[in-house]
């Protein structure tokens, strides 16, 4: 097959207008991955690579094909056909996979690979581990990985610390469903909702209300009362669920945004 | 050799036909088509008599009710739709809980909290889905 | 497995076919015939990119476009088409693309692009055009509720003018329908617009529904009192009455819609009865 191969790439070299040389197919490879025809340039490389077999920068362009077409699992399953021992990726591919795996979320996969290669320096690999805690949000493992950190001045390590200091600032879901559970709507107004926690609160005491003035009216015996009653428990539940809910929102939005930051912080360093 | 011929010519002259008949076909659906029933399958694929029981009252309740209405609910999908999402996922009791804090949350005043659904233009609310935290979709 | 045969098509591409421009131009075309579309545009696409002298974009752009036409990507293959018309003179040509061009805004239901394209059109087209050119056009007059137009272009299409004729006379009737009407009524009494689009399913459960709250605020007011009955019934009944009114309205819309697209589907009948269809 080789042979055969080699045939046709000398074949090729005689033929002047030949569009499926090497050199040809490689600048259509890389003009398709620029203009953003990511699944036509997965094909386009796969080639390649087939073509010549020990060029890195044409792994890594596949690699990149592959996430950028989402084809993340695939990209994944290539690796083991690149290069046969996992831990001797060079530099940019191993970057490269690293992105794959993390778009991925197969977290723990991606750390193994990384912490077991031998081309990332130590430093790369502290990086890499906080991004994907951040990531995860897994920001207490965030914390021990970026204090092994040796070089201290580095922008990315600097970055993410920042980022891990402002994390702190969270509402907790628990005061949130105690406060909704004394005052109807105050966990609400706690997680910057106020203006649902108004509507809880007139929902929960007009049905109290309500219920109320059917038992004085009617006594316990008759249904109304009752069911005024169950319907404003039923909100009185609902609110202390929405409280804890709002919270939770809250604080993913608030850790959705550093992860923002540190995707951009991540992007301009590598 | 000749039934070879005959066999091609055939084929050849049904291909054609079908040809002409895709032609016309193709434009058979450039006016609306005006139908507005709704398919709600939401309520379809019960699993247990409780789910089954929920999904005649939410049948019941868009047949009669909801199809008389405004389109009074800001979220897609909408609250009746939420409550049976819900209690379909999360059982009786929760799915109840959640869907009374839905309503409570249907007033269109917060809609900065929601993504927007822009082919329905309503907010975007789905029991079965938790906001997923988005990861460096954006790495070049 | 995939990969394998991926890996198969490819060295076999390679041998067998396109090494050069030219090869690879005919390979496209192969496929194209043999109706692999989407392996034939990425083929074609190939070439355009190589074709430093644009010896063949010129024959790729409409091949590109049909290919998409027929793969249903009609917003895509409008656009090949647009790139098809300026890149060649032929003025017959230049027809062709913009009838097919039509054709993807009327199916995309884009009938003010469609409309824009027509009137791009020379004014004189061969026969085989013509034809093409009438059965755009008496579509897209029909969509556009220009029926008197549209009569006179479908006439010109279907054998069977009398037919034609015969359904035109049932798109005057549907005229009539007014959902305005159909909303007054139903604001007057909930449920008659329904009833009078013929919609009696939707008009009886409004009139129950409207009706079964009015009743039960009234007897809330006398029982209990009115204060009481503005705020537990009220509400409601204003939401269900105002809902159906509106609700009217738009059911006698869609009824509309449903005997035009009736009329416009059996009118299209006639015309493929009526024989050569391109």
């Amino acid at each position: 097959m080789r042979l055969l191969l080699l045939l046709f790439s000398i074949s090729f070299t005689l033929s002047g207008q030949d569009i499926f040389t090497f050199e040809k197919s490689r600048k259509y490879g890389d003009y398709l991955l620029k203009s953003g025809q990511f699944e036509l340039a997965s094909k386009e490389f796969e080639r390649l690579v087939y073509l010549s077999s020990n060029n890195d920068t044409l792994k890594t362009n596949l690699l990149k094909a592959y996430r950028l077409s989402n084809q993340t699992t695939l990209g994944i399953e290539k690796l083991s056909v690149l290069y046969a021992d996992k831990t001797k990726v060079p530099y940019s591919p191993a970057l490269e996979f690293s992105k794959l795996q993390m778009q991925n979320q197969s977290w723990q996969q991606a750390k193994e690979f990384w912490n077991k290669n031998e081309s990332f320096s130590s430093d790369d690999k502290v990086l890499l581990n906080v991004t994907s805690d951040i990531f995860n949000n897994d920001f207490k493992s965030a914390r021990v990985n970026i204090s092994q950190i040796s070089n201290q001045e580095n922008e990315l390590g600097i970055g993410y610390r920042s980022i891990l200091e402002k994390e702190v600032r969270k509402k907790s879901p628990g005061l949130a469903a105690l406060m909704s559970a004394v005052v109807p709507g105050t966990g609400k107004a706690y997680s910057n909702n106020w203006k649902d926690g108004i509507v809880s609160l007139f929902f929960t005491a007009g049905m109290a209300f309500q219920s109320y003035r059917s038992f004085n009216k009617y006594g316990t015996n008759n249904h109304r009362g009752w069911i005024y009653g169950g319907i404003g428990l039923g909100f009185y539940l609902g609110n202390i669920y929405g409280s804890v809910k709002s919270t939770k929102d809250y604080n993913r939005k608030k850790i959705n945004a550093l992860q923002h930051e540190a995707s951009a912080l991540f992007n301009t360093y590598y | 050799m000749k039934y070879i011929v005959i066999k091609f010519l055939f084929l050849g002259l049904l291909l054609l036909k079908n040809d002409a008949q895709a032609q016309v076909s193709l434009y058979r659906n450039v006016l609306p088509s005006g139908d507005i029933k709704k398919e709600y399958v939401e309520a379809k694929n019960n699993k247990n008599e409780v789910q089954v029981v929920f999904s005649g009252l939410f049948l019941f309740y868009k047949t009669f009710f909801s199809s008389q209405d405004l389109t009074v609910c800001t979220f897609s999908p909408s609250c009746s739709e939420y409550g049976i999402l819900a209690v379909k996922k999360y059982g009786m009791i929760k799915g109840g809980v959640m869907t009374m804090d839905r309503l409570t949350r249907c007033n269109g005043l917060s809609p900065h909290n929601y993504e927007f659904d822009k082919t329905t233009m309503l907010l975007k609310d789905d029991p079965r889905i938790t906001p997923a935290v988005s990861v460096v979709s954006n790495i070049k | 497995m995939k990969r394998v045969l991926f890996l198969i098509l490819i060295t076999n591409s390679l041998t067998s076919f396109g090494q050069s421009l030219e090869q690879t131009f005919d390979f496209a075309n192969q496929l194209y015939k043999q109706k692999s579309y989407q392996n034939a545009v990425e083929a074609y696409k190939r070439v355009v990119y190589f074709d430093s002298t644009s010896l063949y974009s010129k024959q790729i752009y409409p091949k590109i476009a049909d290919c998409l036409f027929n793969l249903q990507k009609y917003q895509e293959s409008a656009d090949y088409y647009d790139l098809a018309y300026f890149s060649t003179e032929d003025s017959l040509l230049k027809d062709t693309h913009i009838l097919k061009k039509i054709s993807c805004f009327l199916i995309l239901q884009q009938y003010d692009y469609a409309e824009i394209e027509l009137l791009n059109l020379d004014s004189d087209l061969p026969d085989s055009l013509e034809y093409d050119k009438n059965f755009c056009e008496a579509i897209l007059r029909f969509a556009k509720e220009e029926y008197d137009l549209s009569e006179q272009i479908f006439k010109k299409l279907a054998s069977d003018t009398l037919a034609v004729n015969a359904l035109f006379d049932k798109n005057t009737k549907v005229s009539k329908i007014s959902p305005k009407k159909a909303k007054i009524m139903s604001m007057i009494m909930p449920g008659l617009g329904q009833l009078y689009v013929g919609d009696v399913k939707n008009g009886l459960n409004s009139f129950i529904l409207s009706a079964g709250l009015f009743a039960l605020g009234v007897r809330s007011a006398i029982i209990n009192n009115p204060l009481d009955a503005a705020i537990s019934v009220l509400p409601w009944f204003q939401r269900y009455y105002q809902g159906g009114f509106k609700k009217a309205e738009l059911i006698a819309i869609a009824k509309i819609q449903e005997k035009r697209y009736k009329i416009y589907n059996q009118l299209l009948d006639e015309v493929e009865k009526g024989g050569v269809l391109r």
